[in-house]
Parts: C-alpha cells; sequence; structure tokens
C-alpha cells in the first residue's frame, strides 16, 4: 500500500467515526454512550497521531516526547478527579 | 570529510540529525500545547461532573450542523496536510502547492462556517452575561463560557496555523523544499494535525455528549 492510499484510508475511517459518534449522540444518552463517543474520539486521535502525523515512521526519541504531554495530562485528570470524586460534600 | 549541503546548519552532523531535533522541538512544544488545551478539558470535565443536566441543555443549545460541516471541513484539510508533507518526502515538487492551497481553503471555510456559527448563536441569546437568555440556568452560562472560550481560542490556533501555511505555500512555489530538505514543511503539517486533534474532541463534548 503507498503512503498515498494509506492515508485516503485513515481519512475515510476518520469521517465513518464522525459519523457514528453522531449518530450515536442521538440514540444513547448517558454513561454508555458518553464512553463510548469519547473512546471513539480517542480511536480518531490516535489515527491523526499515528498517521497524519507520521509517528509510525518516528524515532522513539519523538515518539517519547510525543506522549509526555498526554501523560502530563493525564497526571492533571486523575490528581484532580481523585480529589473532587473523593471529596464529601455538604 | 563530504561536503556539507547547504540547509544543514553547523550544529549538526546531516540532514536527518536536523530533521529529527526539528520534530523533537515540535513535539515539546506541542506537549505544551496539549497542556495549556488541558486545563480548559480538565476544568470542563470537572463541571460537567457537577452540572451535568445544565451542561447537556447548554449542549442541546449549540447548533449541531455547522459542527459537523466543521469537523468534515478539518478532518479533510488534516488529509490534503499529510498529502502536502508525503509529496514533498517523495520529491514530488509540483503537487505541494497545490495540495497546500486546499489545505488553506479548507481552513479559511472552517473559519467563515464559524463565523456564521457565531452570527447564530448571538442571535439564540448564548452569549454570557452579555447577551445571555435569562431563561437558562446559571451553569448552562457556564457551559458557553466554555464554548466561547474553547472554540476561540481553538480558532485562533487556526487563524496561526493558516499564516504559518501561507508561509510554506510561497517557500513552496519558490521551490525551496525536496524530498532532502522540507523541516518547515513538516513541522507546520504537525501543528495543523494537533489542531485538528483539539477539534476532535471539542466536537463531542460542545456538540454531541447529553444532545439524546
Amino acid at each position: 500500500m503507498t503512503p498515498k492510499t494509506q492515508f485516503i484510508l485513515v481519512w475515510l475511517a476518520l469521517i465513518a467515526l464522525l459519523f457514528v459518534m453522531f449518530g450515536l449522540a442521538h440514540f444513547y444518552g448517558h454513561i454508555i454512550g458518553t464512553t463510548v463517543i469519547l473512546l471513539l474520539a480517542g480511536v480518531q486521535m490516535l489515527l491523526v497521531l499515528t498517521f497524519f502525523m507520521r509517528l509510525q515512521h518516528s524515532s522513539a526519541i519523538v515518539r517519547l516526547s510525543a506522549a509526555a504531554g498526554f501523560v502530563w495530562l493525564s497526571f492533571l485528570f486523575i490528581l484532580a478527579f481523585s480529589d473532587y470524586l473523593m471529596r464529601q460534600w455538604h | 570529510m563530504p561536503e556539507r549541503e547547504s540547509f544543514v546548519e553547523e550544529q549538526f552532523e546531516d540532514a536527518p540529525q536536523q530533521m529529527e531535533a526539528s520534530e523533537l522541538g515540535m513535539w515539546t512544544f506541542l506537549a505544551t500545547e496539549v497542556l495549556f488545551f488541558g486545563g480548559f478539558f480538565a476544568s470542563y470535565a470537572i463541571y460537567r461532573h457537577f452540572y451535568s443536566a445544565d451542561f447537556a441543555l447548554g449542549v442541546r443549545h449549540t447548533l449541531l450542523f455547522f459542527g459537523t460541516i466543521n469537523s468534515v471541513l478539518l478532518l479533510t484539510s488534516g488529509l490534503t496536510m499529510a498529502l502536502a508533507v508525503q509529496a514533498a518526502d517523495e520529491n514530488r515538487k509540483k503537487v505541494i502547492v497545490p495540495l497546500l492551497l486546499v489545505t488553506i481553503f479548507l481552513g479559511l471555510a472552517f473559519l467563515v462556517s464559524k463565523g456564521f456559527e457565531y452570527a447564530a448563536d448571538l442571535s439564540d441569546k448564548v452569549l454570557p452575561v452579555y447577551n445571555f437568555d435569562p431563561s437558562l440556568p446559571a451553569h448552562t452560562e457556564l457551559f458557553f463560557w466554555f464554548y466561547w472560550g474553547m472554540t476561540a481560542l481553538h480558532a485562533i490556533h487556526l487563524l496561526v496555523g493558516i499564516g504559518l501555511l501561507s508561509v510554506m505555500t510561497v517557500m513552496a512555489w519558490r521551490g525551496k523544499f525536496s524530498a532532502k530538505y522540507y523541516n518547515p514543511l513538516e513541522i507546520v503539517g504537525l501543528y495543523w494535525a494537533f489542531v485538528d486533534i483539539v477539534w476532535i474532541f471539542l466536537y463531542p463534548l460542545l456538540y454531541l455528549i447529553g444532545r439524546y
């Protein structure tokens, strides 16, 4: 598969995922719908990172620096929610 | 000692090392951008957790039509950007400029569509403080602080991206890029894809989740 074909397939997958998310939002509310929609957005992000941002061909050091921002962001979420979800509210 | 190519700066051994340094620098910058937008996303998540009903009401007041069209425009611009970088990598110089122009066009189309959406939002009275429908709950107004703040910050990034792409188009037009050297194009491509990723999460958070 040439890189060009690969990019076009990735784009088709991104658009398909977009419309799956669009459809889900109209039929499923609450926690399951929310989780699935955000997971699909995560898949879209991984597709862009891997192919459009060419991390599939990058060296280990570049991949590590690409992951760094997301690792720190996960600390922000984990620590913030470990506080807000555990607090006793009156 | 082999002769150095003119585009290799003196601190680098060779072109691949210079390219890797450019990528590393750009990803480090993008990590700061992830945290910059991340603060917005984290505070959105916390407030959404506490005021989920009012936030869901806010989602039902955003304009799904514009949001979806804009997602398609931006994802497609991600494709044309990736194709432009790939064309440089394969030394197909003639297609770089057209692909960059299509990317710029898609970015501008996004901004125009966003402008129409903002105008419609104003007539729907969802601008906090200045023009907000008093019948909506206070925490729906909080949702719209996030809506305007996050989409405006994203739009500013897109505008910067269009500026960078214009510079890249001129450089490509003047034949500055080849398979051996296209570092500026590569890192602008990374920036553009990052702006794409921010929108990938803004779309479900501001337009989808809570609509049902």
